[in-house]
């Protein structure tokens, strides 16, 4: 069975103030757009001209819940207007430790939100002073807490690794910190170093290196830390108690269509690829000086059969359970296995791939060699 | 006496590089407004963008200026440009013999160079009458007196009188054009000689076949003379014969004395070479003129398309490019780890430089090199005597009995804060010391070395120790019997052909180990562990290890990351199109290039 759920993606491009290594469209210091922001981005839902019964609701950022908890519950209010919100549609938003405090959660509780993703990072306060964090352990803490206190089961933490000044030993104190906070889902991210942040520099003047042995063994503990504690990945860099998984990106790694409000958010609706304005200004004058269309500041692109089969593999493998052959062979009309023979063989020989029951995933190894084995495809 | 050679002049410019040898040309083409500064294009004898690029001069040409004298008389001045650089010192001695004079230019700013001193050495071998001129007097930092001295202390020429110019400001330039008339000798009468003229450049034309450049020494040539090459031995209808104003004039002949072209239906630059003699069939002269000599080339190396596919367009870009440079020679080779390609001959590595820039340029022509080569003589165990230009052509260690490299003369001019630095790059390429002179502020250091050592990035070394100020220059003095032996590199356990070269034996170890490392910080990671060994014989000398590829995977790709990631990964999978398959590893076309640059300081 195709997935067919559609989700909605909000962007919210405010911070408290700039993380070291975020290269994310996202603004400290600019509190006086926010007003305006929120009146653009109303406009632009309802100019949305189609008639979607969507599975999930997203609040990305920035720093969704740095800004008024009201604007929060209003923006979802416009949003269920123009939408039909399914009876148990998955509604998140993601926070700051120290920007968590239970009133504002009292009020996500009652607009309707039913997931929280918090910052984490790091459970090592030095750390988190160096790649720039507003908040110490004590805070992560203290917001799980605040998170359950307040009714909310699903939620999630971010962590981060190859860090600067981290060691595996940290890291793995790290995992445990967060999992002992009965988090039923973690995200682990490797640090991916962005050109014109600050942390890029450090790395390009040598102050920190990042060593792939180490970085792995990182990963290889938090396979198995988390694995301990019932967190299973079902996405390279995903793990969650079963049931627990996201459902918003697990959609979107299914291939199915989301539309993206708000500057910089991207959108895939049929065969097309859109991306609205990372310049705040310019978004807010479109919406506000009345432009028709919801995309009146987005680029669109329509992509190829081609090109939709290689994102759909990209996607696909990052997924624990792999790419579904059936399911590939129903969107694009063609058999996979006849398509990328070589590939495959030579994937499996190499110990990267496996074949099981009608799926092409990744072994372990493959995992850390996921762009390599994609690459092949492309 | 015939008026018209009373009435003509046949010289040259001479000048290192940059001291404004185009310039003054153009000035003069200018100042004889033969063609108005309307027409004029900025540098006209420089035709090729390369050339204008690198401030040099490689293809030769001459030019008729009409200049009325200060005596009321209307003169013919044919000035034959000549190539720039040491690779082609052939050329220019014979586009000076050519001509009665020579203008020498010297910057005012830099003095003497190593060039100035070999092109002056050229022009009185071929007993030129040489008028010096100072050129660029309007730069702050001029000191036309210090070139004087110059000049008279080490040339030798008495220099008071000599025309202070800027050809850049156009000022006194009239001052040369007298002194072109009134002190370089007309040339002489021979016309009632067999015809001998010399052959001083050819380039193709798809319309009228080889245009071949001569100075008449003896008789005359016109249409429908039947001509001979005396070296070559080919015979040719002569179609068109013609002087060179701003373009190709046809007149009714050539006589003694001038300088112009011909034509003949000629397919091929190689039957035309530089310094040939051209005679009449019917009524052949009994000797050539003097100093014709086959240009071979120096240094070969492999030449292959970075995209393997494109071989026969390489093919055809070669083929254009040999019609008009004789001196380029190509073919066919195959290599275990390059595919097809091509084993091409250049004059020098300025000459290889050079076609590198024009395939590329021209032709579009993405191309992999391999070592530039020197030509070895092997003295094989049965006493055969074989050449070799390619390492994968050398005989085996047992039929050897022993080997011999080319050496030059290597002149080296350079600021005398250098010198020290200078002598010790030679000392480490192998060179002995001959003599020191100090011209001013300045050192001309003379050392005999093996072209190994020159043709191995030697000139990029003395400029970065020198901060570009040393100049050089070099000819090929004799074969030395010399310790040299093969080096191979090993990928993975596989011998990659193109990266064996021939080395002194005392250098093996520390080239193999610099190339080694260079080899492992070019070649990506992959799946497996590889090793890189550099080997003399079945013997390791340097052994370098690219690990395992352990990590490549995109951590984030939610919805808004697809499009920006397909994109990292397309872009890095982009340069994987031009790697090339030794065994089972992939190396980047960067790996093979990157070894051609070794800093050894």
């Amino acid at each position: 069975m195709l997935n067919t759920d559609k989700g909605i993606y909000i962007h919210i491009p405010f911070c408290a103030s700039k993380c070291a290594y975020c290269d994310f469209v996202s603004y400290a210091g600019r509190d006086s757009l926010i007003e305006s922001y929120f009146e653009a981005l109303f406009r632009q839902i309802e100019l949305f001209p189609y008639d979607w019964a969507v599975n999930t609701v997203y609040f990305g950022g920035g720093t969704p819940s740095y800004v008024d908890a009201r604007l929060i519950s209003e923006t979802l209010e416009k949003t269920a207007r123009r939408f039909t919100l399914a009876r148990d549609c998955e509604i998140s938003l993601e926070a700051n430790p120290n920007s968590l405090s239970p009133k504002k959660l009292e009020i996500y509780k009652k607009a309707g939100i039913n997931r929280i993703s918090i910052g984490a990072q790091s459970m090592d306060d030095d750390i988190l002073r160096l790649i720039g964090r507003a908040h110490r352990r004590s805070d992560t803490v203290k917001a799980a807490e605040n998170v359950l206190k307040a009714g909310f089961d699903n939620f999630n933490l971010d962590l981060m690794f190859s860090l600067p000044k981290q060691t595996a030993a940290d890291f793995e104190d790290t995992l445990k910190a967060a999992a002992d906070l009965g988090v039923p889902h973690i995200s682990c991210y490797s640090l991916t170093l962005e050109e014109n942040t600050p942390i890029y520099r450090l790395y390009e003047d040598g102050t920190y290196s990042q060593d792939d042995e180490i970085d792995r063994q990182m990963y290889r503990a938090a396979l198995e830390i988390l694995a301990s504690y019932g967190l299973r990945r079902y996405e390279i860099s995903n793990f969650a108690l079963p049931g627990r998984e996201c459902r918003h990106n697990t959609d979107c790694w299914d291939f199915c269509s989301y539309a993206g409000f708000g500057a910089a958010a991207c959108s895939f609706i049929r065969n097309t690829r859109l991306e609205t304005t990372g310049d705040i200004g310019e978004f807010i004058r479109t919406f506000t000086e009345g432009a028709g269309e919801w995309d009146a500041a987005s680029t669109a692109y329509e992509e190829t059969a081609g090109e939709l089969a290689e994102d759909y593999i990209m996607l696909a493998l990052r997924k624990a359970s792999g790419l579904n052959e059936s399911d590939f062979s129903a969107r694009f009309g063609e058999d996979f296995r006849k398509m990328y023979t070589d590939i495959i063989r030579e994937t499996v020989s190499e110990g990267l791939a496996e074949e099981v029951g009608g799926f092409y995933r990744l072994t372990d190894r493959g995992f850390d060699l996921a762009g390599y084995v994609t690459k092949k495809f492309l | 006496m015939g008026i018209k050679q009373e009435l003509t002049r046949n010289f040259s410019i001479i000048a290192h590089i940059d001291h404004g040898k185009s310039t003054l040309a153009d000035r003069l083409i200018e100042s004889t407004g033969m063609i108005s500064k309307r027409e004029m294009v900025e540098q006209v004898l420089d035709k090729m963008d390369i050339e204008r690029e690198r401030g040099i001069t490689i293809k030769l040409q001459a030019v008729r200026l009409i200049y009325k004298a200060k005596d009321g008389k209307e003169y013919f001045l044919n000035l034959i440009d000549t190539p720039g650089h040491v690779d082609f010192t052939y050329e220019v001695s014979r586009s000076l013999a050519a001509c009665e004079g020579a203008v020498l230019i010297v910057d005012a700013t830099q003095g003497i160079q190593a060039q100035t001193m070999a092109n002056v050495y050229l022009a009185v071998d071929n007993d030129l009458e040489i008028v010096p001129v100072i050129n660029k007097i309007d730069l702050p930092s001029a000191d036309p007196e210090m070139a004087v001295r110059e000049i008279e202390d080490y040339i030798g020429l008495p220099a008071q009188d000599a025309p202070r110019i800027s050809a850049k400001e156009g000022i006194n330039i009239d001052q040369v054009l007298e002194a072109i008339v009134t002190r370089i000798p007309h040339p002489e009468d021979n016309n009632d000689k067999p015809l001998r003229a010399l052959v001083f450049d050819s380039v193709y034309d798809p319309y009228l076949g080889v245009i071949c450049s001569i100075r008449v020494r003896d008789g005359a040539i016109k249409a429908g003379d039947r001509i001979t090459f005396m070296a070559g031995g080919k015979q040719f209808d002569v179609d068109q014969v013609g002087v060179f104003t701003d373009r190709l004039m046809p007149v009714a002949k050539l006589e003694s004395g001038d300088v112009g072209y011909f034509t003949a239906s000629i397919k091929d630059v190689g039957d035309t070479r530089v310094g040939d003699t051209v005679t009449s069939a019917a009524h052949p002269a009994e000797e050539p003129l003097p100093g014709y000599k086959e240009v071979r080339p120096m240094v070969y190396c492999g030449i292959y398309p970075a995209d393997g596919s494109r071989y026969e367009d390489l093919k055809e870009a070669l083929a254009k490019l040999k019609l008009n440079d004789a001196a380029l020679s190509y073919e066919p080779e195959t290599s275990a780890a390059l595919g097809f390609g091509f084993r091409c001959g250049f004059l020098g590595l300025l000459h290889l430089e050079v076609t590198m820039q024009r395939l590329d340029r021209e032709f579009d022509m993405d191309v992999i090199t391999t070592f530039p080569s020197v030509v070895y003589k092997v003295i094989k165990t049965d006493g055969s005597v074989v050449e070799v230009d390619n390492p994968a052509n050398l005989p085996g260690p047992s039929e050897i009995n022993y080997m011999e490299e080319p050496y030059v003369d290597a002149s080296i001019m350079t600021p005398e804060e250098y010198v020290g630095s200078v002598m010790d790059l030679c000392q480490k390429r192998r060179g002995e010391y001959v003599t020191m002179e100090y011209i001013e502020n300045r050192v001309l250091l003379r050392y005999v070395m093996p072209l190994n050592e020159i043709i191995y990035d030697f000139f990029d070394s003395l400029k970065s120790r020198t901060k570009g100020y040393a100049s050089l220059d070099y000819e090929l003095k004799e074969y030395r019997r010399s310790e040299l032996v093969k080096l191979d590199l090993y990928i993975n356990g596989d011998i990659v052909d193109a990266l064996s070269f021939i080395v002194f034996s005392e250098n093996a170890y520390p080239r193999g180990r610099s190339i080694a490392q260079k080899l492992k910080e070019n070649i990506p990671r992959q799946l497996f562990e590889i090793p890189i060994q550099a080997a003399i014989g079945g013997k390791i000398i340097a052994r370098e290890t690219v690990k395992a590829l352990r990590k490549d995977v995109i951590a984030k790709c939610y919805g808004g990351d697809v499009s920006r990631k397909k994109k990292l990964l397309e872009k890095q999978k982009e340069g994987k199109k031009r790697m090339r398959q030794i065994g089972t590893v992939s190396i980047p076309q960067e790996a093979f290039t990157a070894v051609l640059k070794l800093d050894d300081d």
